[in-house]
C-alpha cells in the first residue's frame, strides 16, 4: 500500500505508532525543553488568570465595591433638594458620604506635628453593602457616634496615639474608638497621601471644615428596590437634573479606571510572559536539536527501510508535540491554582479584590501561545532532520550533523511565527502596544541571534591567547555545533530586559529624589477660603525661613462638552480619558502661570476682556480631539461654562508645581465659590511652625507636604517597580534554564575532552580553567551585548516615552554583568566537575 | 481489425514484456561516476563503473579500505545520487527519482544489512523487523515480522530491545528486517565487519539460506574471501574502478 494509498489518517496513525516508540527512550534531554514551556506558558495563564479573577471581583462585588446599585458624586456641593426630591421619587435605600483631606493631631498637645488625613464622614445608613470591618469588633453607627473616629493602623502609628486617645480635627476634638481593618467600598491601587480616618456626618459638621468651595467629594449611594433598574433609575434622574453635573456611576461601571489599569497591567504582564516564553523557545529549538542529533542513526535507518522525509518529519512534530503539550499542561496548572494561593495568602490585604477560581479564557490563551511557540522553534530542526541523508549509515562514523531545512518547513515555521505575533495581537486590549513589542521581540532575536553568531566566529577568528587553558575555552565558544548562538539570545534577552527594567526604575527613582531636592515647595496649602487669605498670608511671612509664598484661585468641574456638543467619552483617547471620567482643577489668570510652557496660540492680555478663553493641556486636547479655536464646555457646581480654546500648554505634572488642567481668562469666573490653592517655600524650622499655626488657626486648610507627595510616588513606584521586576525576572529564569541547558547539552563533549587532555598530560586544574573560561568567558560576552540592548532600550523608554533625562546608572549595570558571571561560572563549574569525575577507559574504548 | 485481434496483442504484448523483463538484469550500472565534496577539493569516489547482477545471482565486492565498495552499494540502493550514468534496480530506473521516491523504492524492492546493524534502539526486535512491513501499510506486519524472526532463530526474543541483544542476535535482527518484505535485492555492506568469528559464520549462514529460499539477488560488500567464494561471481574495486570480475 502506498502513502497514497492508505490515506491521511491512516499515515497520521503510523506516525504517532512510531512516535510512541521513540518516546520509551525517556525524557533525557528533555528537562530544559519542559521547563522553558513551564515557565513561559506558567507566567501567562498566572498572569491572565489573576487579572481575570480581579476583574471577576469587580463584576460580582461590584455593589460592595461601590457601595450600592448607584452611586452620584458631586464635587464641592451637595444634593440641592430638587434633586433629592427626584432621587427619593426612585424609593431606595440612601446612603451618603463625604471624603476630603484634613489634618488632625493629638488633642491638648499643641505643639505635636499635625498628621494629613483621607477624611470620610459617613451617615448611619452606611454601609448599605457589606460592613465595615473594625476592631475591636463593633457597628459603625456605634462607633462613631458621640464624636467618635475610626482610623487605619498606620495614623495611630504616626501619631503615636492609641485607642481611646482624643484628637483635634477642624475645631471639634474627637475620640479614637476602633481601628479600620476593612473598608468595602474602597480600592486601595491608587496613590494615598495620609492614613484613612472615618467620622460621622455630624462629627464633620461640628468640626467646621467644610466651607464654600471647599475640596470635598460627596458620595450618594442607591440601593434599589426590586422592580427597578440601575438604567432606569440613571434615566429618571438625569431626566430631573440634566445639567446637575453630577457624575453617576452603576455597579456596571463601578471602577472604569481601575478596569482600564488592570487590562493595562494584565496586557503588560502577558507581554513580558510572551517575551519569557519566546526566550525559553530558544531553549526548546536547542533541546530539539540535540535530540535530534542523537537520532540521526535512527533516522537514517528509517528511510533506508522504506521512510520518507515527509513521515519522518511527522513521527517526530508528533512526539515533539507530546511532550510539549505536557509541558503546557503543567504550566496550565500550575498557573489556574495563583488565584486560589495568591487569595488565601493575601486574604483581605490584596489592594485589588480577587475572585479565586478556574478562568478558562487566560488559560486556553496560554496553551494556544504555549502551542504556537512550540512550533516555531520545533518546526526548524525538525525539518533539518527530515532532510537527514541516508546513505550517511555507510559511513564508519555518523556525524550528528543536521541538513538546511527544506522551504516547506521553513513556510511552516514562518507561519506559525505570524501566527504568534497574530495572536499577540489580536488578544490585547491596545493592539499598538502589542504590534510594537511583537515587531521590537523579533528584531531584538534577529539581533542577538547574529551577535550570537558574531561572537562564535570572533571567537574562532581571533588571535588565540597565549595560555592554553584560556585558548581552549575560546576555541570551545566557536567550534561547530557551540551553544554560544542560542545562550546569547535567550541569556542575552532576558538580561537585556531586566537591565532595561532596571534602569528605568533607577532613573524613575533618581528623578523622585532629584524633585526632593529642588528648589520644590514645601507644602501645598488647599482649601484656604478667599477671606482667609490675607491672614494666611501674614502668617507664613511672620514664620522666618519662608521665602515664597504663591496663591491662586481652586475651582474643581468636569469637562461635559466640546464645540457646544456633549463629550462622548467613548471618542476619548484612552490616554486622556482620566481627565474626563472626573472631576479636574481649573482656575482662571490673567497672566500666564510661571511655569507655563506654551506650545500653540498665545496668552490674553493682562487687562483681557471679552469672550471667555481658555488655556488647556495639549495632550488633552490631542486625546479629546481638539485645538486652537475649539471650545471646551465644564461644569461648574452644577453650571455649564463653555470657553474658547486660545491656547495649549505641555504640562510637566512630575515637576509638583501649580498646574492645572484648564485656566479661564479673567471675568468668567471670579463671581464662581472658590478656595485658594497656595504653595510655600520654606525651611524645615519655618515649615514646622507653619504646620502647627495651620492646624491651630485654619483648621479648614489642609497642608500637603510636598515630601508626603513625593513619598507616595515613591511606594507606587516601588510597587509598580516589583511587580514588574518580578515579570522581567520570569524571563531570567527562562534565560539561565537555556544556559542550564547548553551546559547540560555539552555534558558529554566536555568529558570526552577532559578525558583526552588528561591523557595528553593536562592537570584537572587546567582542565576546570578551560571549561570555566569558556563559560565565564560566553556569559561576560553575553551580559556585554545584553548591556548594550539594555541601555538602549531603557534610553528609548525614558527619553522618548516618560520624555525624563536619561543616565545610564552604573550600578544595574555592573550588578547585571557581575551576577551574569558568577552564574556563568557556577553553572560551568558545576558542568566541568561531573566532566572531570568521568573515568578514561569506557570513553576511550567507546571511540 | 477485430476486438478480439486487439485484445490478443495486447496480451502478447504484455508477455514480451514480462519475458524481456525476466531476462533483465536485476541491477544495472551504467557509466556511474560520483564524485563527494571534501574540505581538499571534490574527491572522485565512482569512476564510470559499469556493473550489472542477474536475478537471484550473488555478487561479492571486494577491495582495498577507501575503494568505493560501500558507496557502490549506497548508489545502487538509492541512498547517494549518481554524478553521470545510470541506474536501474529491479527494473526501475533510479535516476531522475526525488528522495521520498527512492524510499518508495526501497520499501518495495531493496533490503539492507549494515556491518552495525542500525537497529531502532527504541524498538523491540519484532518492532523492528515490522518497520518496513508497516510503511508498506501490509496488515500482516507483525506476524510477518514474528514469521520473519523465528526464521532466524530468534522467536524467544521478540519483546527484548536491541540493548538486550548480543551482536549476533542484533545482525539477525537486521538479516529478518531487511528479509521481511521479500525484497528482490539484497545488500549487506560487511555484514559480519562487527561479529566475532563462529556468530559471523552463522550469520552468513543464515543470509545465504535466506537468500536461496526467497531467490533474492544479493550483492555483499566483504573483507573475507571465504565468504566471497560463496557467491556466484566476485567483483573487485580499486580506486572507484571495477578492476576485474
Amino acid at each position: 500500500m502506498s502513502d497514497s494509498e492508505r490515506g491521511l489518517f491512516g499515515r497520521i496513525g503510523l506516525a504517532a505508532r512510531f512516535a510512541a516508540r521513540e518516546l520509551r527512550g525517556g525524557l533525557k534531554g528533555f528537562r530544559i525543553f519542559l521547563l522553558c514551556l513551564i515557565i513561559g506558558v506558567g507566567a501567562i495563564a498566572g498572569v491572565g488568570s489573576l487579572i481575570a479573577s480581579m476583574q471577576a471581583a469587580l463584576v460580582t462585588d461590584s455593589r460592595a465595591l461601590l457601595g450600592g446599585d448607584l452611586e452620584i458624586e458631586l464635587y464641592s456641593r451637595t444634593l440641592t433638594e430638587p434633586e433629592r426630591a427626584a432621587i427619593a421619587a426612585l424609593d431606595a435605600r440612601f446612603s451618603e458620604t463625604a471624603t476630603m483631606r484634613a489634618m488632625v493631631r493629638p488633642a491638648g498637645k499643641e505643639n505635636a506635628r499635625p498628621a494629613l488625613v483621607e477624611l470620610k464622614a459617613v451617615d448611619d445608613a452606611y454601609p448599605l453593602i457589606g460592613k465595615l470591618g473594625l476592631d475591636p469588633s463593633s457597628s459603625a453607627a456605634d462607633v462613631l457616634a458621640d464624636g467618635g473616629a475610626v482610623a487605619e493602623a498606620g495614623l495611630l502609628a504616626r501619631l503615636g496615639a492609641k485607642l481611646g486617645d482624643r484628637l483635634t480635627l477642624g475645631t471639634r476634638e474627637i475620640t479614637l474608638k476602633a481601628v479600620l481593618r476593612d473598608e468595602p467600598d474602597r480600592l486601595t491601587g491608587g496613590m494615598t497621601l495620609g492614613p484613612r480616618l472615618i467620622v460621622s456626618m455630624q462629627t464633620l459638621e461640628d468640626a467646621g471644615l467644610i466651607q464654600v468651595g471647599s475640596q470635598v467629594r460627596h458620595r450618594y449611594r442607591l440601593a434599589l428596590e426590586p422592580g427597578f433598574t440601575t438604567a432606569s433609575a440613571r434615566a429618571a434622574l438625569e431626566a430631573a437634573s440634566p445639567n446637575a453635573g453630577w457624575r453617576l456611576r452603576d455597579s456596571d461601571d463601578a471602577h472604569p479606571g481601575l478596569a482600564r489599569q488592570l487590562d493595562r497591567l494584565g496586557q503588560f504582564l502577558t507581554l513580558v510572559g510572551l517575551a519569557a516564553l519566546v526566550l525559553g523557545g530558544v531553549g526548546i529549538a536547542a533541546a530539539v536539536r540535540a535530540y535530534l542529533e542523537g537520532r540521526v542513526a535512527t533516522i537514517a535507518t528509517l528511510k533506508c527501510v522504506g521512510a520518507t522525509g515527509p513521515f519522518v518529519f511527522t513521527v517526530y512534530l508528533i512526539e515533539v508535540l507530546i511532550l510539549g503539550n505536557i509541558g503546557i499542561a503543567i504550566g496550565l496548572v500550575l498557573a489556574a491554582l495563583l488565584p486560589i494561593v495568591v487569595s488565601a495568602l493575601l486574604g483581605g490585604a490584596s489592594p485589588v479584590p480577587l475572585a479565586p477560581g478556574l478562568y478558562g479564557a487566560p488559560l486556553a490563551l496560554a496553551a494556544s501561545f504555549g502551542v504556537l511557540t512550540l512550533l516555531v522553534f520545533a518546526v526548524w530542526p525538525l525539518g533539518r532532520a527530515a532532510r537527514i541523508a541516508p546513505g550517511l549509515l555507510f559511513r564508519s562514523v555518523i556525524v550528528p550533523d543536521l541538513p538546511r531545512p527544506g522551504r516547506l518547513s521553513m513556510g511552516l515555521a514562518t507561519l506559525a511565527a505570524l501566527g504568534l505575533a497574530a495572536l499577540a495581537v489580536l488578544s490585547a486590549p491596545e493592539r499598538l502596544t502589542a504590534i510594537w513589542f511583537a515587531a521590537g521581540a523579533a528584531i531584538a532575536l534577529v539581533i542577538f541571534h547574529w551577535l550570537g553568531r558574531f561572537l562564535a566566529a570572533l571567537a574562532r577568528r581571533m588571535r588565540p591567547p597565549s595560555a592554553p587553558w584560556l585558548r581552549l575555552g575560546f576555541a570551545n565558544l566557536g567550534r561547530p555545533g557551540a551553544p554560544t548562538p542560542s545562550v546569547v539570545v535567550a541569556l542575552g534577552g532576558a538580561l537585556a530586559v531586566t537591565l532595561a527594567v532596571s534602569l528605568v526604575e533607577a532613573n524613575l527613582s533618581r528623578q523622585i529624589d532629584a524633585e526632593a531636592r529642588a528648589d520644590r515647595p514645601a507644602f501645598f496649602f488647599v482649601d484656604i477660603q478667599p477671606d482667609q487669605l490675607a491672614p494666611f498670608a501674614n502668617m507664613v511671612a511672620s514664620a522666618k525661613g519662608t521665602s515664597r509664598f504663591n496663591e491662586v484661585p481652586m475651582m474643581r468641574g468636569r469637562i461635559v462638552g466640546v464645540n457646544g456638543a456633549k463629550l462622548e467619552i467613548a471618542k476619548v483617547a484612552s490616554e486622556a480619558r482620566w481627565a474626563v471620567m472626573s472631576d479636574v482643577g481649573i482656575t482662571y489668570a490673567s497672566t500666564p502661570p510661571p511655569n507655563a510652557r506654551l506650545v500653540a496660540g498665545e496668552w490674553w492680555a493682562q487687562d483681557y476682556e471679552g469672550e471667555a478663553l481658555v488655556s488647556f493641556d495639549a495632550d488633552i486636547a490631542a486625546g479629546l480631539g481638539v485645538g486652537l479655536g475649539d471650545s471646551i464646555t465644564v461644569n461648574l457646581l452644577g453650571r455649564e461654562i463653555s470657553g474658547r480654546i486660545a491656547s495649549l500648554r505641555d504640562i510637566d505634572w512630575m515637576d509638583l508645581d501649580i498646574n492645572f488642567l484648564v485656566i479661564f481668562s479673567p471675568g468668567v469666573l471670579e463671581a464662581a465659590p472658590q478656595t485658594k490653592l497656595a504653595t510655600v517655600h520654606a525651611d524645615e524650622a519655618a515649615s514646622l511652625i507653619i504646620e502647627r499655626a495651620v492646624a491651630d488657626d485654619f483648621p479648614n486648610v489642609s497642608a500637603i507636604p510636598v515630601r508626603a507627595i513625593l513619598d507616595a510616588l515613591a511606594e507606587l513606584l516601588g510597587r509598580v517597580g516589583s511587580a514588574v521586576q518580578a515579570a522581567a525576572a520570569i524571563g531570567l529564569f527562562s534565560g539561565l534554564a537555556v544556559l542550564a541547558g547548553a551546559v547540560a547539552a555539552g555534558e558529554r563533549t566536555r568529558r570526552y575532552d577532559a578525558v583526552v587532555l588528561k591523557v595528553l598530560g593536562a592537570r584537572r586544574r587546567e582542565i576546570m580553567l578551560a571549561f570555566l573560561a569558556e563559560y565565564g568567558v560566553l556569559a561576560l560576552a553575553t551580559a556585554v551585548i545584553a548591556a548594550g540592548v539594555g541601555i538602549v532600550a531603557a534610553y528609548g523608554l525614558v527619553d522618548q516615552v516618560l520624555q525624563m533625562d536619561f543616565v545610564p546608572m552604573p550600578g544595574p549595570i555592573f550588578a547585571i554583568t557581575a551576577g551574569a558571571v558568577f552564574v556563568g561560572l557556577v553553572f560551568g563549574f558545576a558542568g566541568t566537575y561531573r566532566a572531570l569525575r568521568a573515568r578514561a577507559a569506557p570513553l576511550l574504548r567507546a571511540e | 481489425m477485430s476486438a478480439s485481434t486487439i485484445k490478443g496483442l495486447n496480451i502478447a504484448r504484455r508477455f514480451a514484456m514480462y519475458w524481456a523483463m525476466l531476462d533483465a538484469p536485476a541491477i544495472q550500472l551504467s557509466e556511474v561516476s560520483l564524485t563527494l565534496p571534501s574540505l581538499a577539493g571534490p574527491v572522485p569516489i565512482l569512476r564510470g563503473i559499469d556493473f550489472s547482477v542477474k536475478r537471484g545471482e550473488a555478487v561479492a565486492v571486494l577491495g582495498p579500505s577507501g575503494a568505493g565498495k560501500s558507496t557502490l552499494l549506497a548508489v545502487i540502493a538509492g541512498l547517494e545520487k549518481a554524478d553521470t550514468g545510470k541506474v536501474s534496480v529491479a527494473g526501475q530506473a533510479l535516476d531522475g527519482l526525488g528522495e521520498d521516491a527512492l524510499a518508495l523504492v526501497r520499501r518495495r524492492s531493496i533490503g539492507i544489512v549494515f556491518q552495525f546493524f542500525h537497529l531502532i534502539p527504541t524498538m523491540t526486535a519484532i518492532e523492528n523487523v515490522a518497520v518496513p512491513l508497516e510503511l508498506a501499510g501490509r496488515r500482516d506486519a507483525f506476524a510477518a515480522a514474528r514469521t520473519a524472526l523465528e526464521s532466524v532463530g530468534l522467536g524467544h526474543r521478540l519483546r527484548h530491545f536491541p540493548s538486550q541483544l548480543s551482536g549476533g542476535e542484533q545482525q539477525r535482527t537486521a538479516l529478518a528486517r531487511a528479509f521481511a518484505p521479500r525484497p528482490a535485492v539484497l545488500l549487506a555492506d560487511e555484514p559480519t565487519g562487527n561479529l566475532d568469528r563462529a556468530t559471523g559464520d552463522h550469520v552468513i549462514e543464515l543470509l545465504f539460506g535466506l537468500r536461496a529460499e526467497h531467490a533474492t539477488t544479493l550483492v555483499m560488500v566483504t573483507h573475507d574471501p571465504a565468504i566471497a567464494a560463496r557467491c556466484d561471481r566476485i567483483v573487485r574495486i580499486a580506486e572507484g574502478r571495477i578492476a576485474n570480475v
